[in-house]
């Protein structure tokens, strides 16, 4: 049998896609597309929003030539949004940054110059130095901002060395910004913190209300079975959003 | 070589007559699944967003629920090159 690459790879598409849905087609294996190819797969995140897939993506040569979703991830079940179509495509960006900049003018740093790149080196050094001169003000001196998508140790480490190391209470997360307001409105409008639920909770009911928000284009796996066997009333979610 | 799959959800009864409105789209072909409304499709050819275009329109396909992607392959070599004998 004569086969093209275009016919293996097509063949891998659908074999994941059928695998991922469930579905039997005749002449088709329903393997995972890694197999039998000559692509490393490795896997990764996809950073495109909070829903946070797992991906697998396939390597040749040292370059992202391939992806899908990974079938064994509970929460996106081998399933991605249309934004995964970009996971590879942003490892290549040619506005990408590659290297450190710091702002200059005349060869040396200063706050309204302009971004030149800079060696690891220098930028480490400046960082240092900065850090040095901001800690002689004391503890109110310094102060670190961290981010929500910090593991637990990692806010762990951050908490020791900011408040046991610099005796800082300038400690803060942008999870504040961004929760600190649902919060106060979900206790108001609920009497209770915090999006009520699970993606279990979703399994096991029967029937969904939504308004002002179309699922299925923004919490896809979410609602992968909406409008099947599983929900045969439920109608078309609108397309406006 | 651009290459995609997705899985496009549908009512059963109404996935024959999405799978026909889909593959009025270039490049796109339906592979089965219509029996339980999970149309499995490719979407080929074109460069850079265009297939990513062409799924995003799949929302405003009539009768389409949600439109998943699931694999993806974007490779510079030649596509009729032989690999299977
Ligand atoms: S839903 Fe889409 S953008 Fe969000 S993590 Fe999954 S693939 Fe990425």
């Amino acid at each position: 049998m004569k086969l093209t690459r275009r016919d293996f790879v097509k063949s891998n598409a659908v074999a994941a896609a059928a695998a991922a849905a469930g579905v039997t087609l005749p002449g088709i294996k329903t393997a995972t597309a890694a197999e039998g190819d000559d692509l490393r797969w490795d896997k990764i995140a996809c950073r495109f929003c909070g829903t946070g897939c797992s991906v697998l993506v396939g390597v040749k040569d040292g370059k992202i030539m391939a992806s899908q979703g990974e079938p064994d991830a509970p929460v996106n079940k081998g399933l991605n949004c249309i934004k995964g179509y970009f996971l590879p495509k942003i490892m290549y960006g040619k506005d990408r940054l590659t290297q450190p900049l710091l702002r200059k003018k005349n060869g040396k740093y200063d706050k309204n110059g302009d971004f030149e790149p800079v060696s690891w080196d220098e930028a480490f050094k400046t960082m240092a130095e900065k850090w040095v001169a901001a800690r002689k003000k004391g503890p109110k001196g310094i102060g670190m901002f961290g981010s929500g998508q910090w593991t637990v140790w990692e806010g762990y480490a951050a908490s020791k060395l900011l408040k046991a190391g610099f005796r800082s209470n300038s400690l803060e997360p942008n999870a504040r910004h961004c929760i600190a307001s649902a919060v106060g409105a979900f206790m108001r409008g609920f009497g209770i913190d915090e999006p009520m639920g699970c993606y279990d909770d979703l399994e096991h009911a029967d029937a969904f209300v939504l308004w002002g928000a179309n699922m299925a284009k923004r919490v896809f796996d979410l609602v992968k079975d909406f409008g099947t066997s599983k929900s045969p009333k439920s109608t078309r979610p609108s397309t406006t959003y | 070589m651009n290459v995609c799959s997705a899985i496009v959800h549908a009512k059963p009864e109404n996935a024959v007559g999405v799978s026909s409105r889909l593959e009025e789209f270039p490049g796109v072909e339906v592979h089965g699944g219509k029996d339980v409304g999970k149309l499995i499709v490719t979407v080929e050819g074109g460069e850079d967003d265009t297939l990513a275009d062409i799924m995003a329109k799949f929302g405003d396909v009539e009768g389409v629920i949600s439109t998943v992607m699931i694999y993806h392959y974007s490779g510079e070599e030649a596509d009729s090159e032989e690999v299977i004998q």
